[in-house]
């Protein structure tokens, strides 16, 4: 007995020495957690002198709110109309089953879009590949188009991205003879800045820079690392250099917007449709003291000439925008005026 | 080999401590000599391997766990001189070159876009002590060492901003993101305890206890902990 009881102790010991050093857990309590919350943006939030966001005034007004028995969904109601102050898709709460979105607009432009309209209606014969994120076949009189619906996935970076991304190869190979190309971006939430540039590399014909991105290094809003330029250059002998029409909506976002930016810089390209979602940073995920999870964008991004995109995206060379009723009544209006763009 | 328990409680990743245990894989090598003796160890643990799973204690009503994978590598090479020694008792000083890299990578929420990779990845300039016995039979060590100054390589302030991207450009920029640092910020301390016992004059077993603890006060404040017991095998070469 008196070995058991010797042996509980040292199991016991063993167990609790970790937690014990690392300290307690803080306490999950509402204030404890509206605090975390508007800590980790105050600490880290790349936006508040761009968007002249007054975060200590949003503190007091909605530190009031909150109490001992502020309820979870109170809660969450609260840290979801905070968020809303800072306009940024990037943004975002996930707390048990609810989610909160910085940016509503965002996510209502996905309707101004329909992929299976432009296959079915645009394209004669579609291929896939990319696994599965890359569709490309020809429009008009022999226009080359290729929609990317995603750039997440994948690995490495810059030229030696792969996974899918290099598939993008064997559809610019299939189209190589178009006199003209069609990049369809819209709907393309991001992924990874490494994929925008290898997709960006294979209409380089020269060396450009596209971006300058800088991060918070500091608790200071104004505290930010020292600048850093993003180039697009050629990964190939033979690059795409005939017109290039690449096709926006609110909802290209993040890496999608990389690489709107990328492509932009070659005189060869025009950007049509409408303005992108205007969310270039880099995100960072936190947890929250009762386990809730949220985003914080840390990164300012910049054109290489110093404007800002955030918010309110990149605004195209040349407007067009579906209508209400075009997509109901099975028209693309903006994939037609980008086939009709490129024939003239 | 053996079992192993680490705790993290880091500002970049997140509020909540993470502990987790692991099984390691540890080598031990050491020249003894009358006066000094010199030696290396090191341990790992990588997670999907031999452990490395951490996990923080249950955060919502629903009880569910946020867990980490980690990768905990631990490595020492020292070098002592005795100071007081007997015929079988002898108090060593010394230095030690220590490194700890510990690695954790977070997933908060299934729904989470990307990970967030957080690290502690130290190279540190030691002072050491120990205590040890050498018997015929059967011998035992105590030892206990002090970082004094060291790197310290920790994400950048952001986590996951330009320097991330460099990261995933090279990963071997994880070696630019850091400072050299000593007492004022960087707080470490080790020490083990170990038995051996000689079955003949070339071969015996070893038991070890180690125990070591890690702070690092910045603007992003991280805390480690890592004790384990291992045993195995000892070959003995004159």
């Amino acid at each position: 007995m008196r070995r058991r009881w010797w042996w509980l102790v040292a199991v016991w010991l063993w167990a609790g020495c970790g937690q014990a050093f690392v300290g307690p857990d803080p306490s999950s309590d509402p204030e404890a957690v509206f605090d975390a919350f508007w800590e980790a943006y105050d600490r880290h939030y790349a936006h508040f002198g761009l968007k002249d966001i007054d975060w200590d005034g949003v503190y007091d007004k909605y530190a009031p709110q909150i109490g001992p028995h502020t309820t979870d969904e109170q809660l969450f109601e609260i840290l979801g109309e905070m968020l809303l102050q800072l306009e940024d898709g990037h943004v975002y709460l996930v707390g048990d089953e609810r989610r909160a979105v910085s940016n509503r607009e965002i996510r209502s432009a996905r309707r101004t879009f329909d992929a299976q309209l432009v296959e079915q209606q645009y394209l004669g014969v579609s291929k896939e590949t990319g696994k599965g994120n890359i569709v490309y076949g020809r429009v008009g009189r022999g226009l080359g188009y290729i929609r990317l619906s995603t750039l997440s996935g994948g690995e490495g970076f810059g030229l030696d991205a792969r996974g899918w991304i290099e598939d993008i190869d064997e559809a610019i190979d299939a189209l190589r003879d178009a006199p003209g190309m069609i990049i369809d971006l819209r709907n393309n939430g991001g992924g990874r800045a490494s994929n925008a540039k290898f997709v960006g590399s294979r209409f380089a014909n020269e060396r450009r820079s596209f971006l300058v991105t800088r991060s918070r290094n500091g608790p200071a809003h104004d505290d930010f690392s020292a600048p850093r330029t993003w180039h697009v250059e050629s990964a190939t002998d033979d690059p795409y250099v005939a017109p290039v029409v690449v096709l926006t909506n609110r909802n290209t976002f993040s890496a999608a917007e990389w690489l709107t930016l990328a492509l932009r810089q070659f005189d060869h390209v025009v950007h049509m449709g409408t303005q992108t979602g205007g969310g270039l940073a880099m995100f960072l995920p936190r947890e929250l003291p009762n386990g809730w999870m949220h985003t914080v964008s840390v990164q300012d991004t910049r054109c290489p000439l110093g404007r800002s995109y955030e918010r309110i995206g990149i605004t195209p060379h040349r407007y067009s925008i579906n209508g209400d009723r075009d997509i109901d009544d099975e028209r693309d209006r903006m994939l037609e005026e980008a086939i009709e763009f490129l024939q003239n | 080999m053996g079992i192993q328990e680490v705790a993290s409680r880091d500002e970049a990743g997140s509020p909540l401590a993470y502990v987790g245990t692991g099984f390691p894989l540890a080598l031990r090598a050491q020249l003894q000599r009358p006066q000094w003796s010199s030696g290396m160890q090191a341990s790992a643990i990588y997670y999907g391997i031999n452990g490395g799973k951490l996990q923080a204690a249950p955060a919502t009503e629903g009880g569910e766990s946020h867990r980490a994978d980690s990768v905990f590598v631990d490595l020492s090479l020292w070098a002592q001189r005795a100071v007081i020694s007997g015929e079988s008792l002898a108090l060593s000083a010394g230095v030690q070159l220590g490194h700890w890299t510990f690695f954790r990578s977070y997933l908060y929420n299934p729904r989470q876009i990307g990970s967030v990779e957080t690290w502690d990845a130290v190279v540190t300039s030691d002072a050491r002590m120990a205590l040890e016995y050498l018997g015929q039979r059967w011998s035992w060590r105590m030892a206990t060492s002090l970082a004094l100054a060291g790197r310290m390589m920790r994400p950048s302030y952001s986590i996951r901003g330009d320097e991330r991207l460099a990261l995933v450009e090279s990963r071997r920029n994880v070696f630019r993101y850091g400072e050299w640092t000593s007492l004022h910020r960087l707080r470490m301390v080790q020490a083990e305890t170990s038995v051996q016992w000689n079955l003949n004059d070339r071969w015996g077993l070893w038991a070890q206890y180690r125990v070591g603890t890690l702070v690092y006060e910045a603007d992003v404040s991280t805390r480690a902990f890592s004790q384990r017991v291992v045993s195995g095998i000892q070959l003995r070469f004159y």
